[in-house]
């Protein structure tokens, strides 16, 4: 091992180092090239450099049992829906399309995908996106319950990589949506997805947001959102 | 995108007319005109004066000759008719260039299916259209009805029932509404589910469509699975545009020779690209196509290429042509090629759920959709009781969109245009982020004189019940099995909320979702 190599820093550990020394470069020089996606919620887009969440990226929603996450998922997707088809990918079956309608989803530029098992879903859904099929899809992992981080098929963390190469390379947006029973040890690995946004309820009608991950923005940044009805 | 708006123009006795302007006879002459002539001919058509003697469509010569002694049977002339409609469809196709003809209809009437989308660009109005429409086939000799709407079905509906004004039209959105109060009769059902559906007392459209679809597929089969659609003002079949008139076809004279299977494989992808491209923009596929090679030799050999279902897929095609070149195995060097898509073989591509404008700006659009073994389904929402009812996931490739329909399919429970659900019959507050379990979890719940106090999940854990709301009784199925649930909405102490159900049949509790 020579000199140079005593004193690299992995990966990892070089852009904690960089985002908490220059956390506006950072957030500034992600994403510039890709066009953006406003959620419609204000004050949760200014959380963004340019206003908005950038295409081309994977995302993770998490939250435990009745957080609120699928509340909010919805209302992105009420968004996302209005400018483009959505594929739903659900792994969970517990996908409740009428309970979508009434957050303002547009069913009808929703399309359903309900395969087996995990390998299955992340084949499923690099095909929507190599077929464009939608500028969007949701993975909804909520019923998966060991993680993908702990796992040892390598054919899986492989998808996942080919997963995030056709989601740059198509410049749509993939969304996890995934429980947070376990903070510590999270459902997919933390190096996979661009945005992590933890949601958690404060009271029946509103929500915390907070962006516990973030190659796009400052992490650490939290936003309330009340729920109608 | 607009959505489709479709004009059908109902010549009601076309093949009395046929007839007439043949054989001139009194109109009070009992007349009926049968397919063939041969005694067990159903009669297909029929004058007013035979309806008033009570013959009956489809009834046999002898059986109507029962009742109308006088009646005069004669065999209608379908030559003069296909000729007179095709002249008809031209004269149409001069105010707008997408004109089909509709499939022969009982009483030996006409229809003409139009798409009256573009014709907007000309004229001011439907209403403009419309009568330029009778117009022109009122001076063929015609008299004609118009009806315009989303679709093939509410469109004929409409011209059925248009009486003075002799059009109707059915403005955006409004079909199932315009059916709901009509007699189910208008959805041409066979004799016995017509009878079946009056002896269950629905007698309107609307009756039918407040029935789950699922119930009336599984009482009816097929023509209940159609009838669910058409009741709710969904028209499954497709606007044709024009249909090809001769086979297609494509070839290339080769100024050199090619021997090996992958070199002629490339050649007739190369043909068949712009047939199978031309006909996916017309809305169509082909099951056949038959390939010429010309053979150094002097030779030729025909193959022909044959799937299942109707395709556009390069591929498929591509697959079977290199298993039957190497089974072949050519004697000599191919020197001609002639690509040949048969008309008959023709046939309309079933029509996808997608809008894929705005991905035709990222990149080139993939025809074919399939996802190998995963399947893509598109969502309807249902007015009915069960919440696991409430919505209807169809394929992709089987189910037609109907753009500006599908709110219908959410009746009265999702009533507004954005599909927003204004209430539900099984909780008090807003649905949102309501997860619902796609088999009910079944949960022990501590009840003190009926009233859930704790629930104690299927992992341990017990949770003291906040606030409750309910119960909402929710009963029937009575076709099959049958329901009968006392649905709960409970909130926990830590802001979580459940939908339960008391199965009142099992005596047993259920969690059925989460609100998430």
């Amino acid at each position: 091992m020579n000199d140079i190599d005593k004193h690299r820093l992995p990966p990892d550990q070089l852009r904690q180092l960089i985002t908490q020394k220059w956390p506006e470069a950072v957030a500034l020089t992600a994403g510039l090239s890709e066009p953006i996606f406003q959620t419609g919620i204000a004050n949760l887009d200014a959380l963004f450099p340019r206003q908005g969440i950038p295409y081309g990226q994977l995302i993770e929603i998490t939250g435990e049992d009745g957080s609120g996450k699928t509340s909010f998922l919805f209302v992105i997707l009420a968004a996302l829906t209005k400018t483009g088809t959505v594929a739903y990918i659900d792994l969970s079956g517990s996908f409740f399309p009428a309970a979508a309608a009434t957050c303002g989803v547009d069913i009808k530029e929703l399309v359903v995908v309900r395969p087996d098992n995990l390998p299955s879903g992340l084949r499923a859904a690099e095909l929507v996106l190599s077929k464009r099929v939608a500028h969007c899809i949701v993975l909804d992992l909520t019923n998966q319950k060991s993680d993908l981080s702990q796992r040892s098929d390598l054919s899986l963390s492989s998808l996942l990589h080919r997963l995030r190469q056709q989601t740059a390379r198509s410049k749509a947006l993939v969304i996890f949506l995934t429980e947070n029973n376990n903070a510590s040890n999270p459902i997919i690995p933390a190096s996979t997805v661009a945005l992590r946004l933890e949601v958690a309820r404060v009271t029946p009608s509103k929500l915390k947001v907070t962006v516990t991950k973030s190659r796009i923005s400052r992490e650490g940044a939290h936003v309330e959102i009340a729920l109608n009805g | 995108m607009d959505s489709e708006r479709i004009a059908c123009v109902l010549l009601e006795e076309f093949s009395l007319e046929m007839f007439y302007q043949k054989e001139p006879s009194p109109a009070e002459q009992p007349l009926a005109l049968t397919e063939e002539d041969r005694k067990s001919a159903p009669i297909v058509a029929m004058n007013q004066a035979a309806t008033e003697h009570g013959v009956l469509i489809n009834s046999t010569v002898p059986q109507a000759h029962t009742v109308c002694p006088d009646l005069i049977v004669k065999v209608r002339n379908t030559e003069k008719e296909t000729s007179e409609s095709q002249k008809l469809l031209k004269a149409l196709q001069t105010i707008g260039p997408f004109a089909e003809k509709g499939a022969d209809s009982t009483g030996g009437a006409l229809t003409i299916f139009m798409e009256v989308n573009g014709l907007m660009r000309l004229h001011k109005s439907e209403t403009v259209i419309t009568k330029k429409i009778i117009a022109l086939v009122e001076s063929l000799g015609y008299p004609a009805k118009v009806g315009v709407a989303d679709n093939k079905f509410i469109a004929k509906i409409a011209a059925e029932t248009s009486k003075d004004n002799r059009f109707t039209i059915v403005s955006k959105g409004a079909g199932s509404a315009f059916i709901e109060s009509l007699d189910i009769e208008h959805l041409a059902l066979s004799s016995d589910t017509l009878e079946t559906l009056r002896d269950l007392d629905l007698k309107t459209i609307g009756r039918l469509a407040e029935f789950p679809a699922n119930e009336i597929a599984q009482r009816f089969g097929a023509e209940g699975a159609t009838l669910s659609h058409l009741s709710r003002g969904c028209d499954p079949q497709q606007f044709l545009r024009v249909h090809p008139k001769e086979d297609m076809s494509n070839e290339m004279h080769l100024t050199y020779r090619i021997y090996n299977t992958a070199t002629i494989i490339h050649h007739v992808q190369q043909l068949l690209q712009p047939l199978l491209t031309c006909l996916g923009q017309q809305g169509y596929a082909c099951s056949r196509v038959m390939l010429k090679l010309s053979l150094e030799n002097h030779t030729e050999k025909k193959l022909t290429l044959s799937v299942e279902k109707p395709t556009l897929s390069i591929r498929k095609l591509s697959r079977q042509l290199r298993s039957q070149l190497e089974r072949l195995k050519l004697p000599a060097a191919v020197t001609d090629l002639i690509v040949i898509i048969p008309r008959k073989t023709i046939t309309p591509l079933p029509s996808r759920q997608l809008n894929f404008d705005h991905h035709r700006q990222v990149g080139s659009m993939d025809n074919n959709i399939t996802l190998k073994d995963h399947k893509l389904y598109t969502v309807s929402l249902n007015p009915t009781l069960l919440p696991e009812q409430n919505f209807h996931l169809s394929p992709l490739d089987t189910r037609r969109r109907i753009k500006g329909t599908n709110m219908h399919d959410t009746g009265t429970l999702f009533s507004d245009r954005f599909s927003r659900p204004a209430t539900v019959a099984y909780c008090y507050h807003n649905i949102g982020g309501l997860r619902l379990f796609p088999l009910p979890i079944e949960t022990n719940i501590t009840t003190v004189n009926g009233t859930p106090v704790s629930i104690e999940h299927h992992r341990g854990d017990r949770q003291q019940i906040d606030r409750r709301y309910g119960p909402w009784e929710l009963s029937g199925g009575w076709w099959h099995g049958g329901f009968d649930r006392l649905y709960y909405e409970l909130h926990t102490a830590d802001n979580r909320r459940y939908l339960f159900f008391f199965d009142r049949l099992r005596s047993r509790w259920f969690l059925h979702g989460i609100f998430d």
